[in-house]
């Protein structure tokens, strides 16, 4: 293990996993935002109409 | 902060079988260390029928209730299964090539595989045919439900059935579990866990995506 050097890959591997985590979080975040605002725009659309 | 614990859940459990998955011992077998694809390459397909099963439960409830938004949740989430089966079969193609021989060989489990992709293909055929989008809904609704009975036969209950199969314990029940280690469980179960909730989450992000366009159109028809 130690001569090996393997741990080096599970940290490559686990930092690549960890970007791609906050990336999605980053998304999730985003499109969450997007979602207030087209639900926003909808009530506005409906006290209009009343 | 509570409806995200299962995606850091699923992170967690990830970060645990890549780092298990490298430092647990596996059994010493003629496939060497190749057998930690294991935690990695059957996940994939874990993924995929758990989000297939998704877009098959939308696809009821798109014919109960007519919703053209359960349609497109449906459609939606067959593309991201597709997008896991794709994993799976390149992951287990690449495996298969070092320890096979060849990247295809004929084995119930790779051909059952090949024609429910296939067949899901043919489904987003089929929706591009139709431009009415309520006969569409309907119509790719009832193929969709089709589809998963025969991708739960053609992965999950022919291969079993058959004798000749390059993967393990066809014979004693499930070709995924087989007669695995049981060290080698408490990596695997984890990690299994851990790609169906990130498949999930990335078909959650792609449905809303879609949920808020399909809204946009709504209102500007309106």
């Amino acid at each position: 293990m130690e001569e090996g050097k393997l741990f080096v890959v599970i940290i490559v591997l686990s930092i690549i996993l960890t970007g791609i985590a906050v990336y999605l979080f980053f998304l999730d975040k985003k499109i969450r935002k997007i979602e207030d605002r087209v639900d926003s725009d909808k009530t506005k659309d409906k006290s209009a109409e009343n | 902060m509570k409806q995200g614990f299962w995606k850091i859940l699923s992170i967690v459990l990830l970060l645990y079988a890549i780092v298990a998955g490298f430092t647990v011992e596996v059994p010493h077998t003629n496939i060497g260390e190749t057998m930690r694809n294991v935690f990695f390459h059957v996940g994939m397909w874990f993924a995929m029928i758990a989000i297939f099963t998704r877009s098959f439960i939308a696809s009821l409830k798109s014919l109960n209730s007519g919703e053209l938004m359960r349609d497109n949740e449906a459609a939606e989430s067959a593309k991201t299964g597709l997008f896991f089966g794709f994993l799976g079969i390149i992951t287990g193609m690449t495996w298969a090539s070092f320890t096979w021989g060849k990247p295809w060989a004929n084995d119930p489990h790779l051909n059952g595989a090949a024609i429910s992709i296939i067949i899901y293909f043919a489904y987003f055929i089929l929706r591009s045919s139709i431009d009415d989008e309520h006969k569409r809904a309907r119509v790719s609704a009832v193929y969709n439900i089709f589809a998963f009975v025969l991708l739960i036969v053609l992965v999950g209950v022919m291969p079993r059935l058959s004798s000749d199969t390059l993967h393990p314990g066809s014979q004693d029940g499930n070709p995924a579990f087989g007669d695995m280690d049981a060290t080698m469980r408490y990596v695997f179960y984890p990690a299994l866990a851990g790609w169906v909730m990130l498949g999930l989450w990335v078909t959650n992000l792609r449905v809303r995506i879609k949920k808020i366009e399909f809204e946009l159109e709504n209102q500007e028809i309106n």
